[in-house]
């Protein structure tokens, strides 16, 4: 996806630092220690923005130990027994989740960016030294898939206010799907 | 194919290959080469006003005969590309009168959005002066030697872009049927004297204007926009490559060779909030000699289109397409060439696109102008445009 998050906030806050703090008047007190704080929360959300999945991840396996190991030791009466049922319905619920491989953000981005350049590898030697037929057929699978990425794309940055009906386009939760 | 390391720090023997590649016009390939050389060097920082006030008055003392003053030096707003500062210059003239006029400082920080060449916005501004109302240029260092960066001096014309609106930047200037109608004529006259203009006699040494009969000039602005994606793009996009193989595959000859501007829209012209005349034409940049349908057709992108208050789509926010094409062949006496508009709406989409999604996210990256906010804003309109690029290929393949 371009431009990441990593960018969009390495460009906000240098408009702060660079443009908008110096000529915030030095007497604006309020003004000026507010714009220093959001300068600092960018810097923490450029750090943690492509971390907040795994970060989640962990905390979910190391909460689902606590769950297993006090389930493990819980003996009492109808109230221990009560909540140790309902941990077991939870660690149910979530063992999926804690089998299931995910890349983190970084590697994802990594096989994206591969697989566009080997696609476009493609595209070049269709039209370079292609056989009629897989020229014909990359026109028509580029053309069929970028539809599904402009289709996504448009929702993804509607709110940017460069649609001139961003009302009737797809929400982004029925795009992701 | 994306090889970071090659485009953020580029060796000679790449920048050559690429030269080789996309052949193009020799103030075109100066511009590209001289960027790629400098794009491994450092961010870019503004100058400080009162460095650009000590290069201001060194440049104007080797140009103006008596004393002078500059004053009033302020950095302004407005536009993606270039910084900008106004000032205040009062001077004896030859006569000895004095004299005291507004001007503009217009300069190119290290990397811009669209990366132009000082002399061919100059030569052009100074041309068409002549049929409608451009900002006086009065001085150009092309290569940044004296005032440190790319920059010419030009007048500066007092007038709005549009009516006062809250919110973020968007393309559309949402004139309101009051506008629309005290300006909508004067656009589509402008418009049309621009591409019927005859600037054969005018001093276009910065150019290399294309052959009639010929789509050599198109070719080599396929090049150029092929070379800056090859320098800039962030990661491979398949519908890219494939638009410039149809576009390279299906370049038309040029039958008539026009100034075109690129960027003719509301947004980039000033005008009278009082009685709504246009005052000046702005941002010249990205003019080429070529064809003009390819003005039309940037005009007709969605990202222009505004709808009126009977719900019909307004082409630039101005006039129905048809409205607008009639008039335009009427008052140009060139006629209008569906094929060829066709041909150029994927043309202006592929190029802008290469703007918004190769452009705008590299120079964020270096940190090369001081508009990178504003830069990554526009990464934001490419999803339209591809969209308008898919629609207009999907007509054609």
């Amino acid at each position: 996806m371009v431009p990441d998050f990593a960018l969009r906030i390495q460009s906000m806050i240098r408009s702060l630092q660079d443009v908008v703090l110096p000529a915030i008047p030095e007497d604006s007190k309020l003004a000026l220690d507010q714009a220093r704080i959001i300068v600092g929360n960018l810097r923490i959300m450029a750090d943690q923005h492509d971390k907040t999945f795994r970060y989640e991840f962990v905390e979910l396996r190391e909460y689902a130990r606590l769950v297993e190991d006090l389930t493990a030791t819980a003996d009492g009466g109808d109230a221990t027994r009560m909540a140790i049922e309902r941990a077991k319905t939870s660690l149910a619920a979530v063992a999926p989740a804690l089998e299931t491989p995910i890349p983190n953000q970084a590697e994802l981005l990594a096989f994206v960016k591969s697989l566009k350049s080997s696609a476009d590898a493609l595209v070049r030697a269709a039209h370079e030294d292609g056989a009629l037929s897989f020229r014909q057929a990359a026109v028509s699978l580029v053309m069929h898939q970028s539809r599904g990425q402009i289709a996504r794309e448009r929702s993804w940055f509607r709110a940017a206010g460069f649609e001139l009906e961003p009302e009737k386009l797809p929400s982004l939760d029925e795009m992701l799907r | 194919m994306v090889v970071p390391d090659v485009k953020q720090n580029p060796s000679d023997e790449w920048i050559e290959s690429l030269r080789e590649r996309f052949p193009t016009e020799r103030t075109v390939d100066e511009t590209l080469t001289r960027k790629m050389k400098h794009r491994s060097g450092p961010r870019h920082r503004p100058q400080t006003v009162a460095s650009v006030t000590e290069r201001l008055t060194r440049f104007l003392a080797r140009r103006l005969p008596g004393e002078f003053l500059v004053s009033d030096i302020r950095s302004l707003a407005g536009g993606s590309s270039k910084e900008q500062f106004s000032f205040r210059l009062n001077w004896r003239d030859e006569k000895g009168d004095e004299r005291s006029e507004a001007l503009v400082l217009r300069m190119r920080p290290s990397e811009s959005i669209v990366e132009t060449h000082t002399l061919r916005e100059y030569q052009a501004m100074k041309a068409v002066r002549e049929v409608m109302p451009v900002p006086a240029v009065h001085w150009c260092d092309p290569e940044g030697e004296e005032l440190g960066q790319p920059a010419l001096i030009a007048g500066f014309c007092k007038g709005i872009t549009r009516p006062p609106s809250q919110g973020a930047y968007t393309p559309r200037q949402g004139f309101g049927a009051k506008y629309r109608a005290l300006l909508g004529p004067q656009f589509v006259r402008y418009f049309a004297e621009l591409a019927k203009f005859d600037w054969r006699h005018s001093d276009v040494s910065a150019f290399d204007p294309p052959r009639v009969g010929s789509n050599d000039g198109v070719i080599k602005a396929i090049n150029w926009w092929e070379r800056v994606w090859e320098e800039d793009s962030v990661e491979a996009h398949p519908l890219m490559t494939l638009a410039a193989q149809w576009l390279r595959d299906h370049a038309p000859p040029i039958d008539y060779v026009s100034f075109v501007h690129r960027d003719f829209r509301g947004g980039n012209f000033l005008f009278d909030p009082e009685n709504g005349r246009i005052m000046a034409i702005l941002d010249w940049e990205l003019v080429h000699l070529g064809d003009r349908h390819e003005d039309l057709a940037f005009l007709f992108s969605p990202l222009f289109s505004e709808k009126d208050e009977e719900g019909v789509e307004l082409v630039g926010g101005f006039f129905p397409r048809d409205v607008f094409i009639g008039e335009y062949e009427r008052l140009s006496g060139l006629p209008v060439d569906p094929e060829r508009l066709a041909y150029y709406d994927v043309f202006s989409c592929w190029r802008g696109a290469i703007n918004a999604l190769a452009t705008a996210p590299r120079i964020m990256m270096g940190e090369k102008t001081h508009q990178d906010i504003r830069v990554g804003w526009i990464i934001n309109s490419a999803p339209l445009m591809l969209s308008a690029m898919h629609n207009a290929l999907k007509k054609r393949l």
